[in-house]
């Protein structure tokens, strides 16, 4: 008997890979990702060298995507932005997904009283302006780019601890979580095993929605001075001085979203993907 | 202590009504009120009753899956409702449940041979690296092919799905099954082989079974005792042939009378005018006096209880008149 499912990790894996446009997006997933790590051996300038006397040109040979107004080469700068933006995005979505996911399975396990109390303290955080709650973060804590994770995380995951404790409602009372608890299953081992693997789809795909946002909540929070300082930049940040510029030097604008849109795009490919792989029954379609 | 395997003690499951934002009860649904009854090991007792009477909860109050309100229950000497919780863990191997519906049960994101063999492993009872081995033998022993080990429940047709259950609710090796309308959700032709293989099994493990359903034709073909609930009550209960040819009860004869027969006159049979009553709101007296065509005066101010029927002490009936001739 061949035994394939002891680790269903690998089952997970096989599916996801027979799945093509899931290969291709995460191969331009790793690209964007190898070569903003990669920036500083992939680019011959430096993203702050500013050449006055060039000023804005559209791409041409030794600039290939152009420059901006301040004659910095364009290319190096959306390597560079890449960095900030993937690493908030990633870090920022995992803290939400680690946060609201232990929260909201929590919440919606225990149920009753604790269930109340825990919601409604989700509830009065939703309350507080996002804003004032960074400021005050920044203002305390001073300002560095692990706090612009911590702060956007915190405030990504309470969405999510919603969906998920909705999702451990629904699936609390389904026959086989009485099963498990007539077999005498511990509620660590019914929570880990027999309800979060089978909530993962919405989980998965609300996560990949998440990453977007947070990409450009960063800009948003870099515009109001309390994010990326210039002359370091990211995605968000170079799309917002290229919309302002789009009408003179549409290649401002084009670049850096072009390249925002493609990861966006693959991340909600593999995300899709991924749910698919998870859910045992797509196997019959494939 | 008697030697009985499980025994259940006046046994009261309520549920409460909430109304308001302040959610306070206000009254309550009694699901299950006042049981008692015993299950010697290797006993089949069954359940019968019509929808909403209390059977589920009933079952799945003596799995401590439900909080009990009152009454006692006891698992060979265990009290099941003062046993801690570590206990209560060892103790389930010992009682298992198969449940109404294949579909529901099974967790689909889990192999078969995961699915039946995580209780092996959780209570220590195999190596994680036999796991295959076991998974195929218990595959073996419900008559489904041992190498389906790898697929996913959603391969399966229902009654391989409740093969599948009946598996994992043996492979603990218990003392009693619960099967709550096991057999309810599937086709005729199904229904009989899945009971064929809970006979099967019955002798070769030497189960006791606690028998839900709705169907006296199949309670009265496996089980020895039959319980017959109404409204949250047991209202009478006896050897399988007692049941089914001298009911005492007016409602267990109703419900006997409902078996179409062929060749039957349908003007005899006795027939149960209305609904059955709401268990928030139940009618004093009798549970059953507003349905009963025998009601007397005393049914409708006395409630009945458990009764020994013409002096037979295994033969009772919560009637005042189960030792009149009724027609």
């Amino acid at each position: 008997m061949k035994i394939r499912l002891s680790e269903p990790a690998k089952n997970v894996a096989r599916r996801f890979f027979r799945n093509r446009i899931a290969r291709v997006a995460l191969a331009i997933l790793l690209i964007l990702c190898i070569s903003a790590i990669a920036a500083p051996i992939l680019s011959p300038h430096a993203y702050d060298h500013q050449n006055l006397d060039l000023g804005p040109v559209p791409p041409q040979r030794g600039h290939w995507l152009g420059t901006d107004d301040l004659g910095r080469d364009l290319f190096t700068r959306v390597l560079y932005g890449g960095r900030v933006s993937l690493a908030v995005g990633l870090a920022a979505t995992m803290v939400a997904l680690g946060i609201g996911v232990t929260y909201g399975t929590i919440s919606g396990y225990v149920g009753g009283r604790t269930d109340q109390m825990m919601m409604r303290i989700v509830d009065a955080l939703y309350a507080l302006p996002f804003t004032v709650f960074v400021i005050i973060l920044m203002v305390v804590f001073g300002r560095n780019i692990l706090l612009l994770f911590v702060a956007i995380g915190a405030v990504e995951w309470l969405t999510m601890a919603r969906i998920v404790r909705g999702q451990v409602l629904s699936l609390k009372d389904q026959t086989y979580i009485r099963a498990a608890r007539s077999l005498g299953f511990s509620h660590m081992r019914i929570m880990l095993r027999h309800i979060i693997p089978n909530m993962l789809g919405p989980v998965i795909v609300y996560t990949t929605l998440t990453i977007p946002r947070v990409i450009l909540l960063e800009s948003f929070l870099s515009f109001l001075g309390l994010g990326v300082q210039p002359p370091m930049s990211s995605w968000g940040l170079l799309i917002r001085d290229g919309a302002r510029a789009m009408e003179s030097y549409p290649w401002f604008l084009i670049v850096p979203g072009v390249t925002l849109c493609l990861a966006l795009f693959a991340l909600n490919c593999v995300g899709d993907a991924l749910r698919d792989a998870m859910d045992p029954r797509h196997q019959l379609k494939a | 202590m008697n030697n009985a395997l499980l025994t259940v003690q006046s046994l009261a499951t309520y549920f409460p009504v909430k109304k308001g934002i302040f959610s306070r009860a206000t009254h309550d649904i009694r699901a299950v009120d006042q049981v008692s009854f015993s299950i010697e090991p290797g006993e089949a007792l069954g359940l019968v009753g019509e929808s909403g009477c209390g059977k589920s909860p009933l079952a799945r109050t003596i799995l401590m899956l439900e909080n009990a309100t009152q009454g006692n229950m006891f698992f060979e000497d265990t009290d099941l409702l003062s046993a801690s919780p570590a206990q209560l863990r060892r103790l389930r191997r010992n009682m298992q449940v198969v449940f109404q519906d294949p579909f529901a049960s099974l967790n689909p994101g889990m192999t078969i041979m995961e699915l039946i063999t995580e209780g092996l492993i959780v209570h220590g009872l195999i190596q994680r690296s036999k796991r295959a081995e076991v998974a195929a033998t218990l595959l073996q022993e419900v008559g489904l092919d041992p190498d389906m080990g790898n697929r996913f429940p959603h391969e399966f047709s229902g009654g391989q799905r409740q093969r599948i259950c009946i598996a994992r609710a043996i492979s603990t090796r218990p003392k009693l099954l619960i099967c709550d309308e096991a057999v309810s959700a599937l086709d005729v032709s199904v229904q009989a082989q899945i009971m064929n293989l809970l006979m099967k099994l019955r002798q070769e493990l030497n189960l006791a079974f606690l028998f839900i359903s709705h169907d006296l034709g199949v309670v009265s073909h496996f089980c020895d005792r039959i319980a017959v609930m109404y409204l949250g009550k047991i209202v009478e209960i006896g050897s399988a042939h007692e049941i089914m040819h001298n009911p005492r009860h007016p409602y267990t004869k109703a419900l006997l009378d409902a078996i179409p027969k062929v060749g039957s006159d349908k003007s005899e049979r006795l027939r149960l005018p209305g609904e059955i009553p709401s268990a928030k709101n139940p009618p004093p007296g009798c549970p059953f006096h507003p349905r009963c065509r025998f009601a007397i005066d005393s049914c409708r101010t006395t409630p009945p209880t458990l009764q020994p029927c013409e002096r037979n002490t295994k033969h009772q009936a919560a009637c005042h008149r189960r030792d009149d001739t009724l027609q």
